[in-house]
């Protein structure tokens, strides 16, 4: 398999330039439209999604490249291929765990409330409910892994807030696991959680937008 | 217009071996024009990984051109792509000339039809589509010539073609054509005979 070159162009301005063009745009359209249409979900949730699914960094590297070529060529079929595969996977992975529920305690990963609530009871008793709820975490974590690729220092702090707000570790069980204090934790965790924010909001706007709405507004 | 999709048996190339009752399954939604139940059996098909990504993207495309939307060059740009036999590439460009048709460009599809009849692949959908671009362009001496040619074609291929040309509703005044009537008159005796 070809490696491609590591491009000296964030992945932020990846996905920005490849927004400002319009074809890149109708295959987005087209992709959110099946999404939507497969999740009964608005359509910009929809556009959310698609965009987080193709923002992990190692995609949209190649999604990026596959389009540069397109446009010497013409031809932008397999690129516009390359963004539809990408998220047919991601809707097939879905499907094969519907039957899945996953914690509601995950997708307050943005957050620290984790006790049972009655948001939670809500969750467990509506399907829909669930099912958004799955897709959420779906965004957050691959906004989570673009958020790793940044640098070490963001990779130790996505690692960390894997384990606390995925994983469901407490902070006692993370103070062994990792020899630190519960106090010196809780300020990492909190530090890590403002740095993945601000990441969200520069490079995945749209999942910004899902969790602003889904929970009146990320602090 | 008529929309038609030919299912390539042998699947050269597909990641996905067709489900021939599945293909069965779509065609007949499609001739009835049950255009929301092909959605909803393409998503579960597609899940499914059922039928080879080619059909499922050429049905969308038909789906989009039914709804009146721009996406569906963008299904027929992945199509293409990922066509792994003449008889798929040939249903692209019969449906990407469609498009055209349904664009208000009969030039376009015209050329596409000639180019892939001529290079790629025969199917009586290019065929009618060529008929239905030189109607629209007036070109009355291509449709005679075209319609001519025809009688160089198999026994079997001018059934289908014949069949295809009596049932299209956008091609009324080429039946009316003497060449039309001729085709018609040795395919109705070649019938008798049979």
């Amino acid at each position: 398999m070809l490696e491609l070159e590591p491009s000296p162009i964030s992945c932020k301005q990846q996905l920005e330039d490849l927004l400002e063009d319009p074809d890149f745009q109708k295959i987005i359209e087209l992709s959110a439209r099946e999404v939507a249409r497969a999740w009964s979900i608005p359509y910009g949730a929809a556009r959310g999604f698609v965009l987080s699914a193709i923002g992990v960094p190692e995609t949209l590297e190649r999604i990026y490249h596959a389009w540069l070529r397109a446009k010497q060529t013409g031809d932008f079929g397999l690129a516009k291929l390359m963004v539809r595969r990408r998220v047919i996977d991601l809707l097939r992975k879905d499907a094969r765990r519907a039957g899945h529920c996953s914690s509601p305690a995950a997708v307050n990963a943005v957050e620290t409330a984790r006790a049972p609530s009655p948001f939670d009871d809500l969750v467990q008793r509506d399907p829909r409910a669930q099912l958004e709820l799955q897709q959420v975490i779906l965004l957050v974590r691959a906004a989570l892994a673009c958020f790793a690729s940044q640098g070490r220092a963001q990779l130790r702090q996505a690692q960390l807030l894997r384990r606390y707000a995925l994983d469901e570790k407490s902070y006692s069980e993370l103070a062994v696991e990792l020899a630190s204090s519960e106090g010196a934790l809780r300020v990492r965790v909190h530090k890590a959680m403002l740095a993945l924010r601000k990441h969200i909001r520069a490079c995945h706007p749209e999942l910004g937008e899902l969790l602003e709405r889904d929970r009146g507004g990320l602090q | 217009m008529q929309f038609h999709v030919l299912a390539d048996d042998d699947g050269i190339g597909s990641r996905v071996t067709s489900n021939s009752t599945t293909m069965q399954r779509l065609h007949l939604l499609l001739k009835t024009q049950q255009y929301e139940q092909i959605g909803d059996e393409l998503d579960r098909a597609e899940m499914a990984e059922e039928i080879p990504e080619f059909y499922i993207l050429d049905f969308r495309a038909i789906l989009a051109m039914v709804d009146g939307s721009e996406l569906a060059s963008d299904y027929l740009e992945m199509a293409e792509a990922v066509a792994a036999s003449p008889r798929e590439l040939a249903i692209a460009a019969e449906h990407r000339a469609a498009h055209e048709l349904l664009r208000g460009d009969p030039l376009t599809a015209a050329k596409r039809c000639m180019v892939t009849l001529e290079q790629i692949c025969q199917t009586e959908g290019l065929w009618n589509n060529l008929l239905i671009a030189l109607y629209r362009l007036g070109e009355v001496e291509a449709i005679d010539a075209t319609l001519r040619s025809f009688a160089q074609l198999s026994e079997e291929c001018t059934t289908r073609l014949v069949r295809l040309l009596l049932s299209e509703p956008d091609l009324s005044e080429v039946r009316a054509r003497p060449a039309f009537t001729n085709l018609l008159g040795r395919w109705t005796a070649e019938q008798a005979a049979d």
